[in-house]
């Protein structure tokens, strides 16, 4: 059976510090205290109709630009706080979150239903009812205070 | 219980102080008091004695984590002698205590990031019911293989 934090390819995480594993209310919590939060939203997945609603600047990938161009604009940007993730293929996720780990003071929050080890805060593996209601209780929550 | 608290593995803490350096990096004064050799944290009670005790209502409610008014606080020490683990405490004629660094700018804890063994961890009522969970699955599977062998 596939833990909680069995990461979806052995290789995504690559090193000893993995990410911690945060629940919806977490999670809620991390963007209402952030000051500049942006979304980076992919084009797979489930929930992404959901999670366009939120009130936080967002990118779309690849429509907007190519994901490895806006993790390094947002790395060297540095006005955001807090990057999130959801909907992207998880190996070029890995790959992103790994530039933001070690290359800036970002805190990175994947909000996909698979663990990511390389991010500094990451949903754990889910079912994919149970990670549509989870996405559906952020939206809300951050949504209405 | 309060929503959210951080709670820490003894078995995973190396004792190396670092939850505590940051502390008092961020904060000024460490807010996290060491028993023997294990930091101790403010378990943030839902109906907070510190609060209640305070004569001059210097502790006040932030997504539920009593929080010291540092104008209003007046270093009496009746929140130190009211709290049951000795989270809080008088310092320089004010009291402190782990405010899960709501009072800073910061996403999460800073005790919590500068953790190098994962040993500290930010919970909520919410995780505690994904970790019963997993227990209760473990205990149905063996329960129900029991049942199983007798039949």
């Amino acid at each position: 059976m596939l833990g909680k934090t069995t990461p979806y390819q052995p290789t995504a995480g690559s090193n000893l510090n993995h990410a911690e594993i945060v629940s919806t209310k977490i999670a809620v919590s991390m963007i209402k205290r952030s000051k500049h939060p942006i979304l980076i939203l992919g084009s797979y997945g489930e929930g992404l109709e959901y999670l366009e609603k939120l009130n936080i600047e967002k990118i779309y990938t690849p429509r907007d630009m190519n994901l490895l161009d806006a993790i390094k604009k947002i790395s060297n940007e540095k006005k955001h706080d807090l990057v999130i993730f959801s909907g992207i293929t998880y190996y070029y996720l890995a790959q992103a979150i790994t530039h933001l780990k070690h290359f800036s003071d970002i805190t990175s929050l994947t909000i996909d239903n698979m663990y990511h080890p390389n991010a500094k805060y990451s949903f754990p593996n889910m079912e994919k009812k149970e990670h549509l209601e989870a996405i559906k209780r952020l939206v809300m929550l951050v949504n209405n205070p | 219980m309060n929503p959210k608290l951080i709670v820490l593995d003894p078995s995973k803490c190396t004792k190396c102080n670092d939850c505590i350096n940051k502390c008092k990096e961020i904060h000024g004064v460490s807010r996290v008091k060491k028993a023997g050799d294990i930091p101790i944290f403010c378990m943030q009670c839902e109906n907070a004695p510190c609060m209640n005790i305070c004569p001059v209502n210097a502790i006040y409610l932030k997504e539920n984590i009593p929080i010291v008014n540092k104008e209003r606080c007046i270093g009496c020490g009746m929140c130190e002698i009211a709290c049951p683990i000795g989270a809080i405490f008088i310092e320089e004629k004010i009291a402190h205590k782990c405010t899960l660094c709501l009072d800073t700018d910061r996403i999460t804890p800073a005790c919590v990031e500068a953790c190098k063994d994962n040993a500290l961890k930010l919970i909520c009522d919410e995780c505690l019911d994904i970790i019963k969970d997993d227990k209760r699955k473990k205990l149905i599977k063996i329960i129900s293989d029991e049942w199983r062998e007798e039949v």
